[in-house]
């Protein structure tokens, strides 16, 4: 017997994780349409920002600086490593993926070396704290999940603007398709490799920081948040639409799904993921 | 040669985990570095061999080393054979998430299917070989020796088929396979061949494992190990044959030496890992090889 | 010419890994002294159980600090390995200890596989192994060893059948029980419901989590407020923190009473804040525990260590402890091991947690209490409610035997 309040808390949270779910994926997704490397480091990024933004918010108080200066540094980070080290890697994009593979271990463990091993959370900015009523349910929803729909929005928008409205947008979307014709046209790939790096790691920091209070973080989340980030990518597609909407009906998916049969909930996301492979490999929004 | 009987018992047992762990990179290294298709998802037949052998031995049903590693190979070829026309309608990228799905879904059941696999906890009881109890069973040396025994032949094995016809024709469809396909090959066929074979030996590696631990847990399936053993093949060097070799004992012997002195050796692996791929990306391999080629030339052509 | 080249490479790798094990041999062989007393400890130093081997092997440096380490005459060594929790890795490591360190004294494994896998190899080697937390239940019954000994409750027949009496006495007739999915979550709930139902309560439903789950609300959506009392919690790590938050922030805090197993435990607090006041669990350790010895052990810990007590100091404690009083008893003779082992079962002392001594089987006979967080001088912190006095394996309440 399922009452609405039921229903809507299940489709709320659906579309709430949903979105968390598209601030963690957008950030892989990108540079893996644009520079055609699985940023393996991806989750280790998101730890590191959660990380950061945790240490942040302790020393001052204040969330707003706290997301500021966890999303900075992972911009920072990529930058430097793209820089000096992606972008020198003589190999092939095997071997830059085999780098992005080693730093998840390094920055896994230099995390452990500053912070300790347990795990941490961060708490919602006091605007953004507290609950609303559901009607019909005796449970309430929290307000700072539902700000992060909001985020997400925005960034989603913000991206499509970026890319559909922008040259800059104009030359990345024109490297996705062809690589020789922009090099040919004299635009400097090596500075549009950076930079879509360090866009991809921009919206990979945002969402550690954001997420924060969602996601606690601890040593392996990171490996959580790449599988993660795999299914969305795999579910909704290599583009920008397709990690919104593949999100959206990932966080759907598992939310009804842990609802009606919480046994299979070890299953659900990787048998959705195989199950599209299987079906329809370049995910259903491509 | 390393003999055991000269060396401290720890290191014969870290040799015989070298030798599992090469035997399972080269099985990879068939798919992977000869073939083209990246798998993060091996770990799925090192848990089947594995499994096999423990769900065997642990409810008594059968006890004979050799019958427990061969039901091992038979399942885990089974299983390939099914998978591999899932994971096969992908390639690239493609491939590599369809493995790994794969590999979390196997990973999931052997979590909770409790009664059958044991759950979290894993299943026990697993022995070494009767025929080895004259050295005592929990003696390393004989153990050392039996493993060392079917190791050789399987990487000469190994060899052999990266070297026959069929091998030469698993690089060229990495290369390009549209070519392949023009000059009349079925890829499809010797892509599924290649998967099946790499899933016969890396459960072979997974079985003697079993063995060598006693005992198996839903870990055996995990990303984790599928992650090493990429790690594994591409840190030696992927496509060459001596690559998985170098790079299973360099990435264990880090993993299980750096370990004693501190427990950061996970950075320890990355900073060398990063060192190799900047200097290297093609594996640790070239550096030896080219040296000793140029050695060997000079030797013969004076 | 070209066929040598594929042999020069194959041979000359394989020599290759020979002379590279060959070379660090000498470095890393056991050394042949017998004086000292080693001690050899093999658990989760890295990875997400990361604290669990710091936390237990810095108590038992506390403990050895406390005789100086010396026991009897003979300095005390402690040869630390790392498994990241990976039991396999946890079986090499312990090997390496018994076979190449050649310590003495296993305090450990952390890791109760590991335990079981190696339960004939230390038979074979005679190797006392007292473990700090394995709660595998068969470790002390079915694969009982006389060289295990436990310094910390059962999976199912001791803290878990208290907190079926507690729930009962406190008035809860209909609980839902929500757990991290893992066995010994279900041998948990199976203890709960060991104490709980003859006394007349119900367990409603089992609703059991995956690891790394971070969004509690199609699970809470489940219960059904108008046919439930209570919700008993078993969670660890960011699960924990996410639970307790989410208990709050979803409206169930007030509505729902909760117990728990582990949520708020040590550094997890810290990250709770809020959402944790309030919250009762049940547990063998407390660190506000207002003794003597719980006193000095929490003040010499956060001085030496600076960080915060958590229950895996104390468990290494006592690990350290029931060693050191036992070679006190047989003149640090490792030697005679089952004179070792007799000593060691009879050993007695106020720990940290309270009065500790062990029962059948090598399990130990502690205290069990209830706790509620509290905030005191802006600090979050668990405060004593109730003590349950010599639980052992098996307890059962007076109204039940």
């Amino acid at each position: 017997m399922i009452n609405t309040g039921q229903i809507i808390l299940i489709l709320l949270n659906g579309v709430t994780t949903g979105m968390l779910l598209f601030l963690l994926a957008s950030g892989l997704i990108l540079i893996l349409g644009v520079m055609g490397i699985v940023n393996m480091s991806h989750g280790a990024f998101f730890l590191l920002s959660g990380y950061i933004s945790i240490a942040i918010a302790s020393a001052t108080d204040n969330f707003l600086i706290a997301v500021l200066g966890g999303t900075a540094a992972i911009v920072i980070l990529g930058i430097l490593v793209e820089r000096f080290l992606l972008r020198r890697v003589p190999g092939g994009v095997d071997a830059q993926v085999l780098l992005t593979f080693a730093f998840v271990y390094i920055i896994a463990d230099f995390s452990r070396g500053v912070w300790g091993g347990y795990p941490q959370g961060l708490h919602a900015p006091a605007i953004l704290a507290g609950s609303v009523k559901i009607p019909g349910v005796f449970m309430t929803f929290p307000i700072y999940r539902l700000s992060i729909v909001v985020f997400g929005l925005i960034i989603a928008v913000a991206l499509w603007l970026f890319l559909e409205k922008t040259r800059f947008g104009a030359i990345i979307r024109a490297g996705v398709d062809d690589r020789e014709m922009v090099m040919g046209i004299g635009i400097n790939i090596k500075m549009l490799f950076t930079a879509v790096f360090a866009l991809g790691s921009l919206l990979v920091g945002l969402a550690g920081a954001l997420g924060a209070p969602i996601m606690p973080v601890y040593p392996g989340q990171d490996w959580n948040i790449l599988l993660l980030g795999m299914i969305v990518l795999v579910v909704g597609g290599a583009s920008i639409r397709g990690a919104l909407l593949g999100s959206l009906i990932i966080g759907l998916a598992d939310n009804i799904g842990k609802f009606m049969l919480p046994q299979l909930a070890m299953f659900l996301l990787f048998g959705i993921m195989a199950l599209i492979l299987a079906l329809k490999p370049q995910g259903l929004f491509r | 040669m390393a003999f055991p009987q000269f060396m401290p018992v720890y290191h014969t047992y870290l040799l015989t985990e070298v030798l599992i762990y090469l035997i399972f990179a080269l099985s990879l290294n068939l798919l992977m570095g000869y073939t083209g298709l990246v798998s993060l998802g091996h770990a799925a037949f090192w848990g089947t061999g594995g499994y096999a052998v423990a769900l065997l031995m642990s409810k008594g049903v059968v006890d004979n080393f050799f019958l427990c590693t061969g039901a091992a190979l038979l399942a885990s070829a089974i299983l390939a054979c099914i998978f591999g026309f899932l994971a096969l309608r992908t390639s690239g990228v493609y491939f590599i998430m369809i493995t790994l799905a794969l590999g979390q879904m196997l990973w999931a059941l052997a979590w909770r299917w409790e009664s059958f696999t044991g759950g979290s906890n894993g299943l026990h009881g697993v022995t070494r070989p009767d025929f080895l109890a004259s050295w005592s069973q929990v003696n390393s040396i004989s153990f050392y020796y039996l493993i060392l025994i079917i190791v050789i032949p399987t990487i000469l094995l190994i060899y052999r088929i990266t070297t026959s016809p069929f091998g030469q024709t698993l690089v060229g469809i990495r290369e390009n396979e549209p070519r392949m396909q023009a000059l009349g090959y079925n890829t499809w066929r010797y892509k599924y061949s290649c998967y099946v074979l790499a899933a016969i030996f890396g459960a072979l590696a997974g079985a003697l494992k079993v063995f060598q631990d006693g005992s198996i847990n839903p870990g055996s399936f995990s990303i984790t190990i599928s992650g090493l053993v990429v790690l594994m093949v591409l840190t030696g060097g992927a496509g060459s044959f001596a690559g998985p070799i170098l790079g299973a004992s360099v990435v264990w012997v880090i993993k299980s030496i750096v370990s004693s002195y501190t427990s950061y050796w996970g950075a320890a692996l990355g900073i060398i890992l990063v060192i190799i791929v900047m200097f290297s990306p093609q594996g640790i391999t070239p550096l030896l090889t080219k040296p000793l080629v140029k050695l060997n030339q000079r030797l013969w052509n004076p | 010419m070209e066929k040598r080249d594929p042999w020069t490479k194959w041979l000359g790798v394989y020599l290759a890994i020979a002379l590279v094990m060959v070379l660090i041999m000498p470095g890393y062989a056991a050394s042949a002294s017998k004086q000292p007393i080693k001690f050899g400890y093999v658990g989760p130093m890295s990875g997400f159980y990361a604290h669990g081997g710091t936390h237990a092997t810095q108590g038992m440096k506390l403990a050895f600090d406390e005789v100086n380490w010396t026991v009897a005459g003979r300095k005390i060594e402690l040869v630390i390995e790392d498994d990241g929790w990976d039991v396999g890795a946890g079986i090499a490591k312990a090997k390496k200890l018994v076979l190449n360190d050649k310590v003495d004294i296993m305090l450990g494994p952390h890791n109760g596989q590991v335990i079981i896998a190696l339960n004939d190899f230390y038979k074979e080697h005679k190797m006392i192994h007292i473990s700090p937390i394995a709660d595998d239940s068969r470790l002390t019954r079915d694969k009982y060893s006389k060289y295990f000994f436990r310094a910390n409750k059962d999976a199912i027949a001791d803290v878990y059948r208290v907190a079926g009496y507690l729930a009962y006495k406190k008035g809860y007739r209909k609980v839902v029980y929500m757990g991290a999915d893992f066995i010994p979550s279900r041998e948990n709930i199976k203890g709960f419901k060991q104490v709980f139902e003859p006394l007349g309560g119900k367990v409603v439903n089992e609703i059991f989590v995956p690891f790394g789950t971070t969004d509690f609300a199609p699970y809470f959506t489940k219960i059904d407020l108008k046919n439930t009392d209570a919700i008993y919690v078993f969670f660890f790590g960011g699960d924990a923190i996410s639970f307790v938050k989410q208990y709050t922030e979803y409206g169930l805090k007030g509505r729902l009473s909760l117990l728990g197993i582990a949520i708020t435990d040590g550094a997890l607090i810290k990250a709770e804040r809020d959402a944790a006041l309030g919250i009762e669990t049940v547990s063998n350790y407390c660190p506000t525990l207002d003794t003597p010895v719980n006193k000095k052990f929490v003040t010499a810990y956060t001085k030496k260590f600076k960080m915060d007590v958590d229950f895996h100091a104390d468990l290494g404690y006592v690990t350290a402890k029931v060693a050191l009083l036992g070679l006190e008893k047989v003149n640090g003779n490792t030697k005679d091991v089952d004179g070792l082992i007799k000593a060691m079962e009879k050993v007695q002392f106020d720990a940290p947690r309270g009065p500790f001594r062990f029962g059948p089987n090598h399990a130990p006979i502690q205290n069990v209490y209830l706790r509620v967080v509290k905030k005191t001088n802006g600090q979050f912190q668990n405060y004593v409610v109730e003590t349950t006095p010599d639980v052992g394996q098996g307890w059962m309440p007076s109204e039940l035997r």
